[in-house]
């Protein structure tokens, strides 16, 4: 055991009692009781193994002549307390030391090491520059980079552990030329996941181009799919592919919106709820639905919306999808989509959503002869304004078309202006005939005519209506694929005389009708397909979105979404390429000239784009400069920023392409000293003085999230109010809360308890325990869970021995014997009445505790004694037999270890371990509970602990730790924290604070926090050692 | 192989990146592998994988009989004086490629068997190259070498990114390994000196810093910053002889330096001049044991190519750029026949280059597989039912040529189990490859 004996000496110190103890402070510690009792003491029973020559045990007490000598070197005298206190000194077969000379030693060495203590109360202690340890170094790059994901040190060699058993002590965190190659290693493959950007860097939990574009556009998909629903996508056939046309996602979810306007539509009109509450309620954009609201409460006559309002002032919530479906048959008569492919080439689209206006002079129209001997045909057309105006409506060239034969003309009656006219055509005419006939508004027509007209082949309802004019009909037949859209026709067009005022009406209806209910929000696929050979790499058609549901920060949002998008993915340099490989496909097989318009846009905006990527390599430069500061958890200092610009200069020198030059540079701030040590400055003279805030932000940090300080504490630090005791305070609360703390829960709960390996803890014999395996990561992490809960929800440090309640997941719950609900991790409370709770009935420590085969009560009697306790045991005698890995035939593990206990020579401290260890048998060696052992002997769970009390099972050694033990488990607890919070061992002059801590912990429910702050309160946590500091007082 | 070879420094390589520090514990990272099946001092076993796009003439892809008495069909005819060290292996296939359309989702995982994404995503698999480069590849100073002659496509054709048409290695899933097009960069990357660019000024950097910082602490500190300092100097020290090469146990290659200028920058004009340097470079990489893998895309499968350098036979008096690659291989005549011949004639030459460079008692085409293989059976067709593949070499003793593997209508006869074959030659063994779980016994 590396630690030094102060604790029990301290500890047997305290049994004197308070008052006692001042007492003797005052009467006992001079420099005369030292010469004048002590030293004679020595020389009778001490020096005759223990002198200057013979230095038995590497113990010289002969060379302590004096009071000032003993205070020079107290660590010392706090072993000879402890051995004498004990019994272990002087040794057995020697003349044990007169009672009085004991009691006269025991109270001089206490006396004098209290008064030392309180001398020295508060001194920083020799904390030596730290290294980050492999957990810390881990954490504060995740935290640095944003990416949970990194594991930079996995390849590391384990860390040291020194002072209280933590790996967080400089003294025991080395540096090699291997780790510091790894280190280097480790650095440039972090600077791999630098993603180059606009305005400087990010992060990306991948390392390539393509990777970072695909993440780039999947939080733009995200971004769309937080507005819009979805929809089967519709496809077209372009030379026998189908490809995506609408896309699919990013529709406009018209239902959802539609039943929140019909379940709430009293409370909106009557104001018992704004659009806003409702909105947040039902988890719908307030933006558009006002607007919804306002357009179906709106007294203003719109053609197209007239009758959709009609029924929605009708509809019950059930009546939704009929009001959605007729919404969608206008949506589909207004609006289509354009193939985004090649948008640019002559004739080809203007975008993705476009307006449909059916609004035409004349129409020709196109339909199949129906089978049968004397097919009807029916001219329809509705006048749509009250008014008749004057004027007339033809239908002309009325005639039947067969492939491959002579027309056949159809003669037609005259035609009223609204009204039907039933046709027969010719009967018996082969499969494909066309019936083809064209309206046409007369010339002399009103302005004010407007009318429906269709043809149908079966015979329209009696009362005629407005109908969806459908979508439109593309007229173009074969050509290249090159070409652009060709003309469209109408089934059911809106006729009405050019340039009149009805056809401007209209336009603005129909305009009305598409602003409220667009077919789509955004072109949610991005990547479009919709062409054979699809140039547009990436497309961006949100208008829609933004105009109805986003405000002007989502707007922003979006914008830097897409900047970074297409920065990342370099598209406007790819489109270069692309461009010419579709333009040579073409010279082969179609006109290249359709995209020759693309050609100078294309160039152009790649010069552009090589521009912007000139204009960010400065401001990367800067971005690295402002990750130096914060890798270095301080304001740079004069020159230094300076200094990495010279860097980046240099290796740009070298021939390094910038995005390399910028990745070294990133490197060289992660390999830094200032990265990879916690470097303190300390004041010169002897006094200790406080750490400046920058340090303390970092000193909090590390204790309680192993890692760097946040952005919070950073900005506390530079304003420079960090080390205001009450900012302090609520930093500490705040850094508790956080879930990061659960890394104060593993590494200082998981190496107190040394559970921090049992996840990969490979010892354990598969053959008896094949489940091990599968429920060892479980183990430890319970201990993680249990202790995480126990800072956050600020228990009670008592709890950790007597908690009621487990942390367990599905797997682990069932090694328990408990019953849990579901597989996920989860809490389950009233376990003590089964025998589990606390630290004492963890899986981890239970089976971290024992053989591979079978339990080992020693190992588990001694991890309580030293770990819970803080018991100095001495070191087990050489040549002790090894125990068999089962026990023999007819003995209980128990007896084995009874057996080997028996002699002499070993029972001196068995007897003071095992019986701990006797008492939790009832827990096999991999913590399931067992009333009998491996062979089908009974377990006997009574043990005579030391002292005499005779406890049974986990409940009775519980309570006796409890009860009993309780001041010695509190003190052992604040010593671990203390020493884990200061990266060093607790030292003499730490026992005030030590004291204050029990004290605190023994107070009312003795909670957790309360002992946080007095750590991160006192002066050891708060200053540092003056660099110039002398050991003697 | 077993799991940890596959590990991080291992992996990064693979994609190219310089992460390794040679000097490291790993003592023998520039010797071989432990465990080998060979002994040290035999010389490696190489692996080139050639690829040209859109398949061959529907007739003439053929060859059978054996050893001297193989007959070749006309596309193989460049390759008469290697029949003896000729696989021809006939009726392999991807059963994902069949899924998809045509040319992107039948390239894009040649050499993976993975299944593909429509839709302008981007995602297929690992390819076999890249497996052994992640591996065994890192042994040398480059793990793998990935040229082209055709610069790669980012546009979408017929619901597949024509990335698939572009690239047949793939170093992820969803990262095509990026080609080197140009000669000169692809002879530097072999043998420019720059193991680890810039980590010399990084250190240096850093050691000022801490020397400065030194001077403000205490004395026990100023003791742990010197333990940093002097591992950063050390560092920098096997920086500086990381240079020269360790030497090798055993074997060494025959020639330690490239014996060829650098080629100029830019992209020779005449693509036979194109196909030619990479080529050389291909051998040079293998000769000086650079790497030992390397992959080398002749054209796309959506290739816009001409070669009006070479006489059209179907239109007298002109070269054969009235089409370009892609299309000329829907005409399947003639002048299509000799475009065959002229991808051919490169493996030829390398094949002759290789077999004039003479490593202990084999000459470098036996200890390489050279394989060929393409997209599609007959352009004309675009059928992949079965894949055309030919191997070449000797594959350090390991391979028999002068042979005709027939798999069809034979049961399992999936292409990535000849991947499985290929990578056991050279000692990289995972359980199963693509949709392969086993290797082909016959090679």
């Amino acid at each position: 055991m590396g630690t030094p004996p102060i604790g029990s000496a301290l500890r047997r110190g305290r049994l004197l009692g308070r008052s006692v103890w001042l007492l003797a402070v005052a009467a006992l510690a001079s420099a005369d009781d030292f010469s004048a009792q002590v030293r004679p003491i020595l020389q009778e029973s001490c020096l005759d193994c223990h002198s200057t020559k013979k230095q038995k045990g590497d113990l010289d007490l002969e060379r302590f002549t004096s009071l000032a000598e003993v205070k020079r070197d107290p660590k010392v005298w706090e072993a000879v307390a402890e051995q004498v206190a004990s019994g272990e000194m002087p040794p057995k077969k020697e003349k044990p030391l007169a009672g009085a000379a004991k009691q006269t030693l025991l109270n001089w060495t206490h006396a004098t090491l209290e008064a030392i203590a309180l001398a020295q109360a508060g001194d920083p202690g020799p904390v030596v520059l730290r290294r980050l340890s492999n957990a810390e170094y881990t954490y504060a790059m995740r935290d640095l980079t944003g990416l949970a994901s990194l594991d930079p040190a996995r390849e590391f060699p384990v860390d040291g552990s020194a002072g209280e058993g933590f790996t967080n002590v400089g003294s025991a965190l080395a540096m090699s030329p291997g780790l510091l190659a790894k280190y280097l290693d480790a650095a440039k493959e972090v600077a791999q996941h630098a993603v180059p950007l606009a305005d400087g860097i990010a992060f990306s939990a991948k390392t390539t181009k393509r990777d970072w574009t695909n993440e780039k556009l999947a939080a733009i998909k995200a971004f769309y799919a937080r507005y819009s629903g979805t929809a089967k996508g519709e496809s077209r056939l372009v030379q026998g592919i189908k490809v995506d046309v609408t896309g699919g996602e990013g529709r406009l979810p018209l239902a959802r919106y539609l039943t929140a306007t019909l379940m709430y539509r009293e409370d909106l009109r009557t104001g018992t709820k704004s659009v806003a509450q409702l909105a947040a309620q039902l988890d719908l954009n307030a933006k558009y639905l006002g607007q919804l609201w306002a357009v179906l409460n709106d007294p203003k006559p719109s053609l197209f919306l007239e009758p959709i309002r009609a029924s929605w002032r009708q509809a019950q919530p059930a009546d939704v999808p009929a009001l959605v479906a007729a919404i969608n048959a206008w949506q589909g008569s207004l609006s289509r989509f354009g193939a985004i492919g090649h948008i640019g080439k002559v004739n080809g689209p203007a975008g993705w959503q476009l307006p449909v206006n059916p609004f035409v002079a004349a129409e020709d129209f196109r339909v199949m002869v129906p089978e049968g001997v004397a097919p009807k045909a029916y001219l329809v057309s509705l006048a749509l304004l009250a008014d008749q105006p004057s004027g007339k409506l033809t239908w002309s060239k009325a005639r039947v078309v067969v492939k491959g034969k002579p027309d056949i003309a159809v003669a037609l009656p005259v035609a009223p202006f609204s009204g039907v006219i039933e046709v027969t055509l010719p009967g018996g005419l082969p499969k494909g005939a066309e019936f083809l006939v064209e309206c046409r508004l007369a010339k002399d027509v009103s302005e004010g005519a407007c009318l429906q007209a269709r043809v149908l082949t079966a015979p329209p309802p009696a009362a005629l209506s407005l109908v969806p004019t459908q979508a439109p009909i593309n007229k173009k037949k074969g050509g290249l694929w090159s070409d652009g859209e060709g003309a469209m026709g109408f089934a059911a067009p809106l006729l009405a005389a050019e340039g009149g005022k009805v056809r401007q009406e209209l336009l603005r209806a129909a305009q009305e009708f598409r602003e409220v209910f667009p077919v789509a929000l955004c072109y949610a696929r991005v990547v479009p397909v919709d062409e054979v050979v699809t140039l547009t790499l990436f497309y961006r058609e949100d208008d829609v979105l933004q105009r109805l549901m986003l405000d002007e920060a989502a707007t922003a949002e979006l914008d830097r979404l897409w900047a970074e998008f297409h920065f990342v993915s370099q598209d406007a340099l790819q489109l270069v390429e692309s461009f010419d490989a579709l333009y040579q496909f073409a010279t082969q097989d179609a006109n290249p000239n359709a995209f020759e318009p693309l050609r100078e846009p294309i160039k152009r905006q790649a010069a552009e784009f090589q521009q912007a990527l000139l204009a960010a390599e400065p401001k990367q430069v800067e971005a690295v400069v402002r990750l130096a500061a914060d890798a270095w958890r301080r304001p740079l200092k004069d020159g230094e920023a300076d200094q990495l610009r010279a860097l980046y200069r240099d290796l740009r020198r070298q021939d390094l392409p910038h995005d390399l030059a910028v990745r070294r540079l990133i490197a060289r701030v992660l390999v830094s000293s200032a990265f990879l040590y916690r470097g303190e400055k300390a004041v010169a003279g002897e006094k200790a003085a406080p750490v400046d805030d920058w340090e303390l932000a970092t000193r909090l940090s590390f204790f309680l999230w192993s890692s760097a300080p946040d952005a919070e504490l950073r900005a506390l630090a530079a304003a420079g109010k960090l080390h205001e005791p009450a900012v302090l305070s609520a930093q500490l609360r705040r850094l508790v809360q956080d879930g990061k703390a659960a890394r104060l829960a593993r590494e200082f709960g998981g190496q107190w308890l040394h559970v921090r390996d049992v996840a990969s803890l490979d010892e354990k014999s598969e053959r008896h325990f094949p489940t091990f395996l599968s429920l060892r990561g479980a183990m430890q992490e319970e201990a993680e869970r249990f202790f995480a809960d126990f800072f956050q929800q600020d228990r009670p440090v008592r709890s950790l021995l007597d908690a009621d309640h487990v942390f367990v997941n599905g797997p682990l719950a069932r090694h328990y014997g408990l019953k849990p609900v579901g597989e996920g991790w989860q809490r389950i409370d009233g376990v003590r009445a089964q025998g589990r709770g606390g630290i004492l009935a963890f899986a981890a420590t239970l089976a971290k505790q024992s053989g591979a085969s079978r339990t080992s009560p020693i190992l588990r009697g001694n991890w309580l004694s030293e770990v819970l306790l803080g018991d100095k045991l001495p070191r087990p005698p050489k040549g002790v037999p090894l125990l068999p890995e089962t026990a023999p035939p007819g003995l209980t593990e128990r007896q084995l270890i009874a057996q080997h206990s028996r002699d002499p020579a070993c029972a001196r401290c068995h007897d003071r371990i095992d019986p701990f260890g006797f008492a939790l048998e009832g827990f096999d060696a991999i913590g399931r509970a067992r009333a009998t052992d491996a062979t089908g002997l009974a377990i006997d769970t009574r043990a005579v602990l030391p002292g005499g009390v005779a406890v049974d099972g986990l409940n009775g050694l519980r309570d006796y730790l409890v009860t009993q033990r309780r001041d010695d488990f509190l003190r052992q607890f604040s010593r671990k924290l203390l020493g884990y919070a200061l990266g060093r061992a607790v030292q003499l002059s730490d026992k005030p604070l030590i004291d204050a801590l029990v004290a605190r912990l023994q107070t009312g429910e003795g909670r957790i926090g309360g002992a946080l702050e007095l750590i991160v309160l006192s002066p050891q946590f708060r200053d540092v050692r003056g660099r110039d500091f002398k050991a003697t007082p | 192989m077993n799991k940890h070879h596959f590990g991080r420094r291992t992996f990064l390589r693979g994609l190219g990146v310089t992460m390794a520090l040679p000097w490291l514990e790993s003592a023998n990272v520039w010797g071989d592998e432990p465990k080998k099946d060979r002994p040290a001092s035999e010389a490696p076993v190489r692996i080139a994988t050639l690829f040209s796009g859109n398949g061959f003439h529907s007739k003439e892809w053929w060859a059978k009989g054996e050893g001297e008495g193989m007959e070749l069909g006309k596309v193989l005819t460049p390759l008469k004086d290697f029949r003896t060290k000729l696989l021809f292996v006939k009726g392999l296939y991807h059963e994902e490629a069949r899924k998809g359309n045509i040319h992107s989702s039948q390239t894009g995982n040649l050499l993976s068997g993975a299944p593909i994404t429509s839709g302008g995503e981007i995602r297929s698999g690992t390819s076999f190259d890249q497996m052994v480069a992640q591996t065994y590849g890192r042994s040398t100073k480059v793990p793998s070498l990935v040229l082209g002659c055709e610069r790669s496509f980012p546009g979408v054709h017929k619901n597949y990114s024509m990335l698939y048409s572009s690239h047949i290695s793939w170093s992820s899933p969803t990262t095509p390994t990026p080609l080197e097009i140009y000669p000169a960069l692809a002879f530097d990357r072999l043998f420019k000196d720059a193991a680890a660019p810039g980590d010399r000024s990084v250190l240096d950097a850093v050691l000022g810093e801490a020397g400065d910082l030194r001077r403000n602490v205490s004395q026990t500190d100023r003791q742990k910053l010197d333990e940093y300092l002097d591992s950063v100097r050390d560092v920098e020290k096997r920086i500086e002889s990381a240079g020269r090469r360790g030497e090798l146990q055993g074997w060494r290659p025959t020639l330690d330096r490239p014996d060829i200028k650098r080629p100029a920058d830019g992209i020779p004009q005449d693509i036979a001049e194109h196909m030619r340097l990479m080529c050389d470079i291909l051998v040079l990489g293998f000769q000086t044991d650079t790497t030992r893998v390397t992959t080398l895309k002749l054209n796309n499968d959506h290739s816009a190519l001409r070669f009006p350098h070479i006489t059209s036979l179907q239109q007298p008096g002109h070269g054969i750029d009235y089409m370009i690659h892609h299309l000329l291989s829907h005409s399947d005549g003639q002048d299509w026949l000799k475009i065959n011949q002229f991808f051919m004639e490169q493996v030829a030459y390398l094949a002759r280059k290789m077999e004039a460079i003479q490593e202990g008692p084999r000459t470098l085409l036996d200890n390489t597989m050279l394989m060929h293989c393409s997209s599609m059976m007959a352009g004309a067709k675009h059928d992949n039912d079965q894949l055309p593949v030919i191997l070449l070499g000797g594959a350090g003793g390991r391979l028999q040529g002068g042979r005709v593997l027939d798999y069809r209508g034979k049961p399992d006869r999936q292409l990535c189990r000849l991947f499985l074959s290929m990578m056991d030659k050279v000692e990289v063994r995972p359980k199963t490859f693509g949709d392969a779980t086993k290797p082909l016994e016959e090679v």
